[in-house]
């Protein structure tokens, strides 16, 4: 698993990578059922303490990113085909959020921005 | 778990014979698991924190626990719990460091074979040859070996290898980091590398002229002091801003750099209705810690 991480950054070391981890999995990088390393696996790899790793994964076991099995390690959810569609809704709802603010600070009306919606799908997809 | 702390300092005031200030510590906890660091300037007090932890030294006035007991006037109960390693402390020179370990196992109840082995494996130090005869990083590995095998539940350690090179000072963390996790033992540190601290502490404690100014989870001072850029949206009224929640603030009606130590959802929101977009800077510990403690070097 290919994480990197910078101790300066703004945001906490578990933060760091517990977004990572979660990227890799929606965009299909670790597949469901995937094991993940031991918490002094990627401890060691990263350079970091061990209860950040473990602090990470208690909370991608919380967001049903992973499941931990006790004593014998973490895995990339079963059911992760499930949790993207969820997942990716939210990630673009947030970004629309902003746009559809702005498109009612500029007045323009749904007709128009669909048609925007539509001209820019044509061209990038 | 019980509902005691694991150490707890009441009311501190400690006096030095030759320095200008007290230690003084009113009613401090220390019971985070992992690396705890004390940082602080030579002469701030971490040293002598440490010693008083380790029941070594009587505070002038008020005590310190262990749980339920006070650590200097229990020494003798709590000295296989609690163990201060000091780098410079002499080791017998003229022996081998198999006879140095031999000496050591001979007098510690808790003596852990298992940690032993590991150690002896993974540490690679010529044990036979002489302690006087041994590089500064293998005599570190040494001490740091022996003290592992003793057990301790509490592991104080002064001023880490200063001197040791980058690669023995990070595999001593290491070792010291999957101690902590496996035996939940609690690793006070006292240095000044913050940088090593970044990625191997959990918990922080500022010490400056014998004050404690923080003491908290490396995560929770990373969630909190916050440096941020700020830029004027090109469409909104050029006006200064009255920003809460900042520490500093430099603002030239443009952009600016504000620093916070209280960062919240409240502080986007209001720069968002001054009409200032902002961006989170890289804020590592040490720049945190000179901005705090309001000390340019």
């Amino acid at each position: 698993m290919n994480l990197n991480i910078n101790p300066q950054a703004s945001n906490p070391i578990y933060a760091q990578i517990v977004e990572q981890i979660k990227n890799q999995i929606l965009s299909g990088n670790l597949v469901a059922g995937t094991q993940l390393p031991s918490v002094r696996q990627l401890a060691d790899q990263l350079d970091v303490n061990s209860l950040t790793i473990q602090k990470a994964y208690k909370l991608l076991e919380l967001k049903e990113m992973i499941i931990i099995k006790k004593g014998v390690g973490a895995f990339v959810h079963d059911d992760i085909q499930q949790l993207p569609k969820k997942e990716k809704r939210k990630i673009i709802s947030e970004q629309l959020t902003n746009i559809i603010q702005q498109v009612n600070e500029l007045n323009i009306t749904r007709e128009e921005f669909d048609k925007i919606v539509d001209d820019l799908w044509g061209c990038l997809k | 778990m019980g509902v005691l702390e694991m150490i707890t300092c009441h009311n501190i005031n400690h006096k030095f014979k030759k320095s200008k200030f007290n230690l003084f510590i009113e009613q401090q906890t220390f019971e985070a698991k992992g690396i705890t660091a004390f940082i602080g300037h030579n002469g701030s007090g971490k040293s002598t924190m440490l010693s008083l932890i380790a029941g070594i030294m009587k505070p002038t006035n008020g005590f310190i626990q262990y749980y339920d007991k006070d650590v200097f006037q229990m020494y003798e109960k709590i000295k296989n719990d609690i163990h201060l390693l000091s780098w410079d402390i002499a080791l017998y020179n003229n022996i081998t460091g198999e006879e140095q370990i031999q000496l050591v196992k001979s007098i510690s109840p808790d003596w852990d074979t298992n940690v032993e082995e590991n150690l002896r494996q993974e540490l690679r130090i010529p044990l036979s040859q002489k302690i006087l005869l041994l590089s500064h990083g293998e005599e570190a590995k040494l001490k740091l070996l022996i003290s592992l095998c003793r057990k301790p539940k509490v592991l104080l350690i002064d001023e880490i290898a200063n001197d040791l090179d980058t690669s023995t000072r990070k595999m001593i963390y290491k070792k010291l980091d999957q101690y902590s996790y496996d035996n939940e033992a609690i690793v006070f540190v006292a240095t000044n590398i913050v940088t090593d601290m970044e990625r191997y502490a959990s918990q922080i404690v500022l010490i400056d002229k014998g004050k404690i100014l923080l003491n908290e989870s490396l995560d929770s001072i990373k969630l909190r002091f916050k440096k941020l850029i700020l830029r004027q949206k090109e469409n909104a009224i050029a006006k200064d801003p009255k920003i809460l929640y900042h520490t500093k603030l430099e603002w030239d009606g443009q952009s600016g750099l504000l620093i916070t130590n209280n960062f919240n959802e409240n502080l986007i929101t209001e720069l968002l209705t001054h009409g200032i977009d902002c961006e989170l800077m890289p804020y590592s510990l040490e720049e945190i810690i000179t901005d705090y403690s309001g000390k340019k070097e």
